[in-house]
């Protein structure tokens, strides 16, 4: 039983780091059709610019959360502008696009900071451990557990309960007619897309301290988070949190009895296998399209 | 006889096949021949999408792992021709011994003949289309699942590969190879035999897929990739279709994996790796990725470039982020690549 | 009470749930060989599903399909086409890359396999079909041209080509009319009617000026259920019809 328990708690915090990525990822995509392929790449820039700000002008983790995000926040604003905004009558291309947005990223990173691991340090005064149920666990990771369940209520939030969330959900279901109806389409997409890659950014910052930061650091994690939203599917918020639990859960479970290859290579199949099944995801609805 | 070289792909191939037959004598250079047979071989590699991608319509974001898989069964047959300097005790070969490995893995005994290394390195990336195409097409997954799956399915292939070194050289690869002998030919990777033995798999290669998208399969290829619902409800069998389209770039791809073991006289992870699928995918948005030949060329000339102006890694590094750019430019304004320029379809 | 085992096709009880929403709700529909039957109703009556019923698109949760004395109830798509139904779309589904003698090419009506087509290459025979049909819908000058240039009446016309080249004894038709100019409806009339003497039609139509110049027999849905069947005359003067859709000044006024 302590087995079970310690392996549910240390897999919380990866899967934590999951959910955001996978929200992120699953707003721009179930809202604009986009794939972000670079999603992975502004997570390794949201670790970069935490490294600097706590390196070069030595501030603390929790005081660099916000400009993290508004500073990435406002490159994914940019980006959607400048390139995204003249693929949506091609969304397939966006994936090509996308890709090569994440190409751009990781080489400027190389060229400018260089391709050597850097190394974060947990902040002091969360690096302990405490005690639950009967468990050592660090605060840290419980920290980046509460901290993506807060984001997530922050989201639904923010889609559900307010203005701007009204008329995302109206542009979601029909692009053309919100216009009609007065809504700057293009605004809430740049918005969106915005929003999302702010999310991977504070991911990054997070996860940070718990690995080494690289340039292709994202990789990894757009390929989880991906499999996070095909399973899901992108109808709900509910389904992507649910999918990234069983997702990251499954992950860690496999890999305390062998490794992480294997459990990533499980996961997959097993991915691929429910598709099979069920093409739209666990939680997608029926509909007449 | 008027005939229109561009329009003409027949006539075409054959002079492209034909100067590059005659290429080594003009150019003597072992070095110089033997870098441009990997342009070549990647240029093949370039095909291989392009049957799928640019044809077809299915984003193969994982490409490379037919690549890898192709050169790693070379590489195996090989390998299990060296000396017994290379091989350690009992013949076995030296990465295993350094794993304490005690006895030759099952896998590995059929690849003693280089006929079944030969066979498998078309037949392994060919079975592993087969699944991937039952599972996703039967499944009928949408184009973005294709892609992340087909990507993610070659970094499961990279992972397990780097994961089981004691088996698979791991990071290193399989280095140290014996040189391929055919019969009485050897194929010296820094000889004009490999250049040729490249250039005659790709003159082969080049007609068969003439022959491939000429034929109504092929015209059936393009029909699912404009709207593969029509053709289903034409009666044909669309997963079947997208599996043997598959299928055929997975053989094209082990053959050109087979051929850069040849050149390079090692087999790597980094074969089947997300940063070689990605510059795959690049050369055939450049190049036109519609256009088998615009594929092949697409490749040829963004890797021959980047070979030719330098290899320090501040350049290479560069280059990417240029190719990026290029890529990018590309997807927002040549949809249809460079080829798409000398398209002949009228309006 | 209508001989059912006469029908060519036969749809009993068929019921069609989107998340809750019954599209379609204990559905009896049958149409005869050689008939050419007219499906209307108002917007979400259910009638473009029934179509995607029949040929596969869509799965019914209840009742079943027979065709041809088969049961092709949620069988696949292609398997169904196979059988002898075709299907034109509401929105022209053609292949837009391809030229028309190319997209015409492709239904030719001969093996489907792989392996046979992989070593099947154009031959004369296939350009004299291929003449045939483009004279049949008036699209024989434009035969080197890219599908996605064509007019959309045009593209109307190509994909009618597309579904008649396999032969096909039920041909399913959505909204064939639809955003056409007068003068390419009436030609699209004498389509039909030709079609009429050798195929089954089930045409879903909003235009009854069109209906009424081509079919029998019309059935009416509304709310996904069955309101009136009967000859186009007797349908005109239906209260129940004139209240749900057509409204108080007749067939030709809706």
């Amino acid at each position: 039983m302590d087995f079970f328990i310690s392996q549910f708690i240390s897999s919380l915090s990866i899967t934590s780091i999951l959910l955001i990525v996978a929200l992120g990822l699953a707003i721009i995509y179930g809202t604009t059709g986009v794939i972000n392929m670079a999603h992975g790449e502004f997570v390794m820039i949201g670790a970069y610019t935490s490294w600097f700000f706590q390196t070069k002008m030595g501030m603390g983790l929790i005081a660099s959360i916000i400009p993290i995000f508004i500073i990435t926040a406002a490159m994914g604003f940019l980006i959607e502008r400048l390139i995204i905004r003249h693929l949506y009558n091609r969304l397939l291309d966006t994936i090509l696009a996308t890709w090569g947005i994440g190409v751009i990223l990781q080489q400027l990173i190389r060229l400018t900071v260089g391709s050597e691991l850097k190394y974060l340090e947990i902040p002091p005064y969360m690096a302990e451990s405490m005690t639950m149920f009967g468990q050592q666990v660090s605060i840290y990771r419980v920290f980046i557990f509460l901290f993506a369940i807060a984001i997530f209520i922050l989201a639904w939030f923010l889609i559900f309960k307010t203005k701007f969330g009204m008329k995302l959900r109206a542009v979601t279901q029909n692009k053309e007619m919100a216009s009609c109806f007065g809504i700057n389409s293009g605004m809430v997409y740049s918005s969106t897309f915005a929003f999302g890659t702010g999310l991977a950014a504070l991911a990054g910052a997070f996860v940070a301290p718990l690995k080494s930061i690289s340039p292709d650091m994202g990789t990894n994690y757009i390929i989880d988070a991906f499999m996070v939203v095909v399973l899901g599917g992108v109808e709900s918020l509910i389904g992507t949190a649910a999918s990234s639990f069983i997702v990251g859960g499954t992950s860690s479970f496999i890999a305390s009895f062998s490794n992480d290859t294997l459990a990533k290579a499980l996961v997959l199949i097993i991915t691929i296998l429910i598709l099979r099944i069920k093409p739209t995801g666990l939680f997608a609805k029926k509909s007449r399209s | 006889m008027k005939i229109n070289i561009l329009k003409n792909k027949f006539f075409l191939y054959g002079i492209f096949c034909f100067v590059l037959f005659l290429f080594p004598l003009l150019v003597n250079d072992p070095f110089y021949l033997n870098k441009i047979s990997t342009y070549i071989v990647f240029g093949l590699l370039a095909v291989s999408l392009s049957i799928s991608w640019g044809y077809t319509g299915i984003l193969n974001l994982g490409n490379a792992v037919f690549f890898g898989l192709g050169s790693y069964c070379m590489a195996m047959s090989l390998k299990l021709k060296t000396d017994s300097i290379h091989t350690g005790s009992g013949g076995l070969p030296d990465f295993m011994v350094w794993n304490n490995v005690t006895e030759l893995p099952w896998f590995w005994e059929p690849f003693y003949s280089l006929s079944f290394g030969i066979f498998a390195g078309i037949a392994v990336p060919v079975i592993l289309a087969i699944v991937l195409g039952y599972f996703i097409f039967g499944g009928r997954a949408a184009g973005v699942y294709v892609a992340i799956i087909t990507l993610a399915a070659m970094i499961v292939v990279y992972l397990i590969i780097l994961d089981q070194q004691a088996y698979t050289g791991g990071d290193n690869g399989i280095t140290d190879l014996s040189t391929l002998k055919l019969g009485n030919l050897e194929f010296d990777a820094y000889g004009p035999s490999a250049y040729y033995l490249i250039v005659s798999v790709m003159t082969f290669i080049l007609f068969l897929t003439l022959i491939i998208t000429k034929s109504r399969a092929g015209l059936i290829f393009q029909a699912i990739r404009d709207d593969e619902n029509r053709v289903r409800f034409l009666g044909y069998n669309v997963g079947v279709y997208k599996t043997a389209s598959l299928c055929i770039s997975a053989g094209i791809g082990g053959v050109a994996g087979m051929l850069y073991t040849i050149v390079m006289e090692f087999a790597s992870p980094t074969f089947m790796s997300v940063p070689l699928s990605l510059s795959v995918v690049i050369w055939c948005a450049v190049g036109g990725r519609q256009s088998v030949f615009g594929s092949f060329i697409g490749a040829l000339i963004i890797t021959s470039g980047a070979g030719f102006l330098s290899e320090s890694e501040t350049f290479l590094h560069t280059w990417t982020l240029v190719m990026g750019l290029i890529f990018i430019l590309s997807v927002l304004f040549l949809p249809k690549g460079l080829a798409g320029i000398f398209s002949n379809k009228k309006k | 009470m209508k001989n059912i085992k006469d029908n060519l096709i036969q749809l009993n009880s068929i019921e069609v749930s989107f998340d809750g929403f019954k599209a379609v709700n204990q559905f009896d529909f049958g149409v005869k060989a050689g008939e050419l039957r007219c499906l209307i109703g108002p917007n979400g009556a259910g009638k473009t599903t029934v179509l995607d019923i029949i040929c596969g698109k869509t799965k019914s949760s209840k009742g079943n399909i027979i065709f041809n004395g088969e049961d092709i109830t949620n069988k696949e798509e292609f398997l169904i086409s196979r059988k002898g139904v075709g299907r034109k779309f509401q929105i022209p589904s053609v292949f837009k890359e391809l030229t028309v003698k190319e997209n015409l090419y492709v239904a030719l009506n001969s093996s489907l396999g792989f392996f046979r087509n992989i070593i099947n290459f154009f031959n004369p025979s296939d350009q004299e079909k291929i003449d045939k049909i483009a004279e049949f819908v008036g699209l024989k000058d434009d035969l080197e041209k890219q599908a996605q240039f064509l007019s959309h009446g045009q593209t109307q016309w190509l994909e009618i080509a597309l579904v008649v080249l396999k032969d096909p004894s039920l041909i399913l038709m959505d909204e064939p009319t639809a955003g056409m100019t007068n003068y390419e409806t009436s030609q699209t009339v004498e389509l039909f009617n030709k079609l009429k003497e050798t195929h089954t039609l089930i045409v879903v139509e909003h235009d009854m000026g069109f209906v009424k110049e081509i079919s029998d027999i019309v059935t009416v849905m509304h709310e996904g259920k069955l309101l009136a069947e009967g000859k186009t005359k007797e349908i005109e003067s239906d209260e129940k019809v004139k209240e749900a859709y057509l409204g108080n000044k007749g067939i030709t006024n809706a």
